[in-house]
């Protein structure tokens, strides 16, 4: 079996950070379905599941064509009331018939594809994970795009910025097989903001693979939000002789604590994070970062710059 | 050092479902808008006597199935909803439930349950509820309808179920001018069919004149609401909605419809109003649309978790019930004709 997602990870267009009813509110993007909160040790508010209908041609990379018939998923995610996630992903199963069945039969099944012709599971991956935008085949980008675009534009936002940030993009494809053992290969896009991650897992962790990827964007973006934003224009204004003091202390206060690995989740989780952390030490790389955020802020403080 | 085995959840994770009594099968014996009652008990009268045959057939039907235990509930729909034409004041609740109950004596049965129509738009859970104990249901089964993939849909455009419509299989291309249109393309109903039977179903319309209109519903997903209600499948966040509510002795009832709860229990000792089957005896030009609500039931993305608690519950009786995957086999119809004899004695 073989799954697919994509996640874009972008901060809340709102000036201030959300409460829980507020986030909860603002998840609830299917009246009457229910929406899940956690709140520790991070606050993560989750929107239903969003089912959408999709039959078309699959892109495959090399040789073999697929047309795939059935449901996608989407939620979006709202974390400390700050960072919005949208998250669209499908499993791929092969097809009984070779024509299209009734919609209740793809509609018991919420969240899978099935595939006519038989594509060799490597060319989907890499068709899928080298697709252009816009796509040629299964558009995940729009459906993960949507859910972001559908929470942003909600009444209720104040649509105000805290911190002019890029959305990133996380597409993954992962592999699953019963005896496998699980491995992740993460590829930085020569794209800014975009991954490629390759997942390898057994069936049953596709939930908790697509929680991986998650986790993965949302920590990826945060780091990438902190170095390259918060950092890299503080020094510019420093040396330009302006204010950087309010981005510093919004990574200080609001950044800096949705740090979280998701080891806190599942030992197979602990096991995958801790061999991400292990190949990119992206939590000593994000101390460094929030370090450097405080040296700026002290130094700030020190001589406070001329130009407001 | 030993190892120690913690878990930590939040109960707000994943939502509770809560669970409605099911009875063995829910007969809809009439179905009449407010102005059918300007006569009296005329059309009521007819439409019952109509029924009832049916209904001691199912009954009998069912008593040999479940034996003496055998849990059957019977409901009337007053249409409440359709604005009326007419000029008269429409019958307050207490003057049609009373009609409603004597003609159903009449009839030789009981109504167990009187609902109304517009409390399958906003489901009203007390006598004179407001917003605190009312759920949008309308809303919340447009909110589950996932429309069919039109051939060459990747997800690149936003599912066009926001425009009203629902239908069973692929448009035909729309066209400008008819008479140049050399390449016409029939529409198309999914399924393993030879030829299509091809349906697109209205869900609701705008009054274009205001400036934020609000969703005016069709009967047809009023109808779906209402069967879904009956099939124990809606909840709203977890929790029942339009539970019956009876009224104490000496509790008057309100004096408008918009007041009365979506379902009131006429009868003590009534079976549940949900069950694990439907029955609707209906005039014939309810069935369109019943047949519209059947589409849109099958164009619904359930709850899994109710799904699985109903299949459970109806597994777990005495005479254990297996039921069909799709909730909308759980459903059948009888429509009358329009056949009167006139006795001469």
């Amino acid at each position: 079996m073989l799954a697919l997602g994509e996640v874009r990870t972008c901060l809340i267009q709102n000036q201030g950070a959300l409460s829980t009813p507020a986030s909860v509110a603002l998840m609830q993007l299917i009246p009457g379905s229910p929406v899940s909160k956690v709140e520790r040790p991070v606050r993560r508010v989750v929107s239903p599941e969003q089912v959408t209908g999709v039959d078309c041609r699959l892109h495959v990379s090399r040789e073999g064509r697929g047309r795939a018939i059935g449901t996608v998923l989407s939620h979006a995610v709202v974390t400390n009331g700050r960072v919005l996630q949208g998250s669209a992903h499908v499993a791929l199963l092969p097809a009984e018939s070779d024509k299209r069945r009734e919609w209740r039969h793809y509609l018991r099944r919420p969240g899978i594809i099935e595939v006519m012709g038989s594509p060799t599971p490597n060319n989907v991956l890499d068709g899928f994970l080298t697709d252009s935008t816009p796509a040629r085949g299964l558009d995940l980008a729009s459906i993960s795009d949507r859910m972001i675009e559908d929470v942003q534009g909600s009444s209720k936002l104040d649509h105000r910025t805290a911190l002019r940030a890029s959305t990133a993009v996380v597409r993954w494809a992962a592999t699953l097989a019963p005896d496998i053992v699980p491995s992740v290969g993460i590829v930085k896009s020569d794209v800014q903001n975009v991954h490629a991650i390759r997942l390898e897992g057994r069936p049953d962790d596709l939930p908790m693979l697509i929680r991986f990827c998650e986790e993965f964007a949302r920590h990826e973006w945060l780091l990438t939000t902190v170095m390259d934003v918060i950092v890299a224009r503080a020094e510019v204004d420093i040396g330009r002789d302006r204010d950087p003091l309010d981005s510093l202390l919004f990574a200080l206060d609001q950044l800096a604590p949705l740090w979280m690995p998701p080891t806190y989740l599942s030992e197979r989780m602990k096991g995958l994070w801790d061999g991400l952390e292990s190949r990119t030490h992206y939590t000593t790389l994000f101390r460094q970062q929030v370090t450097r955020v405080r040296d700026l802020r002290d130094q700030v403080k020190i001589r406070p710059p001329r130009r407001f | 050092m030993t190892a120690v085995d913690v878990s930590y959840h939040e109960a707000t994770e994943t939502a509770q479902v809560e669970a409605v009594p099911f009875a063995h099968l829910s007969v809809e014996a009439g179905h009449l808008y407010l102005k059918d009652f300007a006569d009296g008990d005329r059309e009521i009268a007819r439409q019952l006597e109509q029924a009832a045959p049916w209904l001691e057939a199912a009954g009998k039907r069912m008593r040999r199935r479940f034996g003496r235990n055998t849990r059957i509930s019977t409901c009337f729909l007053v249409d409440d909803y359709t604005p009326s034409n007419s000029a008269l004041d429409p019958p307050k609740p207490s003057e049609v439930v009373e009609i409603v109950t004597t003609a159903a004596e009449q009839a030789g049965f009981k109504i167990d349950y009187l609902a109304r129509e517009d409390g399958c738009a906003v489901a009203c859970e007390r006598p004179y509820s407001g917003p605190r104990d009312q759920s949008r249901l309308a809303d919340v089964v447009a909110g589950l309808i996932v429309e069919e993939a039109a051939v060459g849909a990747n997800g690149s455009r936003p599912p066009t179920a926001q425009t009203g419509w629902l239908s069973n299989g692929q448009r035909s291309p729309a066209v400008a001018v008819a008479m140049d249109a050399p390449d016409w393309r029939p529409p198309e109903e999914f399924g393993e069919f030879r030829h299509s039977v091809f349906v697109d179903v209205e869900l609701w319309s705008l009054d274009k004149s205001q400036a934020d209109p609000e969703r005016l519903y069709s009967c047809s997903l009023l109808a779906a609401v209402w069967q879904l209600l009956r099939l124990g499948l809606l909840r709203d966040a977890g929790h029942a909605v339009a539970t019956p509510y009876r009224f104490e002795p000496g509790e008057g009832f309100p004096d408008l419809w918009a007041q009365l709860p979506t379902i009131t229990q006429l009868t003590p000792n009534a079976a549940p109003f949900a069950a694990y089957q439907t029955l609707s005896l209906l005039p014939p030009h309810f069935r369109a649309a019943e047949h519209a609500a059947e589409i849109i039931i099958d164009h619904l993305k359930f709850d899994e978790a109710v799904l699985k608690q109903t299949a459970e519950r109806a597994l777990g009786e005495t005479n254990p019930v297996t039921l069909p995957a799709n909730p909308a086999r759980r459903m059948s119809h009888f429509f009358f004709d329009d056949v009167h004899v006139t006795h001469d004695d």
